[in-house]
């Protein structure tokens, strides 16, 4: 159906739009030009033949841009051969021609659909598109391995991307891999001429080789084949196998004893090989693993240690709580025991038996008592001993007269142990310190003097020997 | 015998997504038929010209 570029209505057969009378004879040629290079493009694409359809929907489109159908299957031809973007531009054009019951709407539809895909498809052009740049820089090797992603995709077949791989394996003579992929892309574009003529090329290569070998064998020569890699080998006597374009049956089969021999000789090889190489490694491999072990076992034996170390210290200082604790409770028991005793001795004094109360007076250690039981220690003391204390007393006295220091201040250590706040017994004990010159001693009294008669009778004396004594103690420092 | 580094120039960049919208914009969209009915338009407005003239005559 033909619509008048004018008024755009349908056109019958005659030359003249029947609605605006604008002479449409030949622009209905024009588009019918348009239509039948669609057709002939549909019949190419049909075949599978993509190139040659590609070039005659283009041209269809350079008669008449209204071809939504030459557009819709260029885009799809274009798609065909992984040209992925260019097919979506020609279905967002036709979109923009015709906007409703358009096929493009739907293949576009899929497209986005699957938004992951076409970004996978767009990362494999942007690889392809590198490899060819590796490609002009002459980095064939990095190439290759982007090509070869490229292909293995599931996503698109980008044919280029396999001709140019087949044209680099032309280059490094790899002739077979060469054959395998230009036959993948021929079933994609069965008449593309790249595709085509690299095939043609791997074809020439195939036959020179084979008339070679032939020749070769005529003369009877060790004939020289060059294989995939570039090297040279000397085959003799061979028989070509028709399975590729280098595969070769080397050799007639050797005598029995010859072929025993070689077996043995294999077999001992092997042997050796494996005895040089796969033991040594699986010993290595046995002994890293032991090593391991021991090394895991060693950190476990470690962490263990460890723990062992820390309850011991636990242990200790449970031990030492224990002992404390221990030690505690036998100065408690001991200080019962001198209460209970005290009591025993006053006791005994009040039944008037002096002698057994003093006896078991002289048993308790003072310090063992508590502050309340000291008080009726020394009342007890004080009353028993009176008689012992005022004659110690008057007894050191006399050797403080005489000069006889040593003897003066023990028999005041006498009367002080049962008396120890008597006044005189202090204050002329840290005299006869003071005379022996014995200032450090004497301080010693003196304090303990104002701390147990803060108002004794010679408390002035007592200070001011005290301040003397310091100042003199501090000078000597 | 093929010329690699030939056959590489024949190789172009295949077109990337970022690159449709500018490819879109930068298309010539000139067909014959725009042609032809430029011609045909300029044409019928000839025609008219002469028409007229020859009606003054």
């Amino acid at each position: 159906m033909i619509r008048c570029y004018r008024c755009g209505n349908e056109l019958n057969r005659e030359s003249h739009c029947p609605i605006c009378n604008a002479d449409v004879k030949d622009f209905k040629r024009v588009v019918a030009k348009s239509y039948l290079l669609y057709n002939q493009g549909l019949e190419a694409a049909k075949l599978r033949d993509i190139s040659r359809a590609i070039l005659l929907l283009k041209d269809s489109l350079k008669y008449f841009k209204g071809n939504i159908a030459a557009r819709n299957l260029l885009g799809l031809c274009y798609y065909e051969v992984g040209d992925v973007m260019r097919s979506t531009k020609e279905w967002i054009i036709s979109k923009n021609f015709q906007p409703d019951n358009n096929l493009a709407l739907e293949y576009m539809e899929k497209c986005r659909d699957n938004l992951s895909t076409l970004k996978n498809i767009n990362s494999m052009i942007k690889r392809y598109n590198l490899a060819l740049r590796d490609c002009k820089d002459g980095k064939l090797d990095v190439a290759i391995i982007q090509l070869k992603k490229v292909i293995s995709s599931n996503f698109v077949n980008i044919l280029p991307a396999m001709q140019l791989l087949g044209l680099i394996y032309i280059q490094t003579n790899e002739y077979r891999k060469a054959h395998d992929i230009l036959s993948r892309a021929e079933k994609i574009d069965r008449y593309n001429n790249i595709t085509l003529r690299y095939l043609q090329e791997i074809e020439q290569n195939y036959d020179t080789v084979r008339r070679k070998k032939k020749s070769k064998n005529n003369t009877n020569d060790l004939p020289k084949i060059t294989d995939n890699s570039g090297k040279t080998d000397v085959v003799a006597d061979k028989k070509v196998v028709n399975d590729g374009y280098f595969s070769y049956v080397s050799y007639k089969d050797p005598s029995p004893i010859v072929a025993f021999g070689s077996l043995i000789f294999g077999l001992i090889l092997g042997g050796l090989l494996v005895w040089l190489l796969i033991l040594p490694t699986k010993e290595q491999s046995i002994s890293k693993k032991y090593n391991e072990e021991i090394n895991e076992m060693s950190e476990k034996i470690a962490g263990l240690q460890n723990t062992v170390n820390n309850l011991e210290d636990e242990a200790d200082i449970y031990k030492q709580e224990a002992d404390d604790i221990k030690t505690e409770t036998k100065n408690k028991l001991n200080k019962i025991k001198m209460g209970k005793e005290l009591l025993k001795a006053f006791a005994e004094m009040k039944n008037n038996n002096n002698q057994a109360a003093l006896g078991i007076l002289q048993k308790i250690s003072a310090k063992d008592l508590s502050e309340d039981e000291k008080i009726l220690y020394y009342d007890i003391a004080s009353v028993l001993c009176e008689q012992d204390i005022v004659s110690a007393y008057n007894e050191g006295y006399r050797q403080y007269r005489s000069r006889n220091y040593n003897k003066a201040i023990e028999k005041f250590d006498e009367a002080l142990k049962w008396k120890p706040d008597h006044d005189d017994a202090l204050y002329y004990k840290a005299q006869a310190y003071i005379s022996k010159d014995e200032k450090s001693s004497a301080q010693g009294v003196l304090e303990e003097y104002l701390q147990i008669l803060p108002n004794g009778k010679h408390n002035r004396e007592v200070s001011r020997d005290l301040i003397k004594i310091q100042s003199e103690l501090n000078t000597e420092e | 015998m093929i010329d690699f580094d030939e056959e590489l120039t024949k190789f172009q960049p295949i077109l990337e997504l970022e690159e449709v919208q500018e490819s879109i914009q930068n298309d010539n969209f000139n067909d014959l038929s725009d042609l032809l009915i430029n011609m045909l338009n300029k044409n019928e407005i000839y025609r008219n010209d002469n028409q007229r003239a020859g009606n003054r005559k």
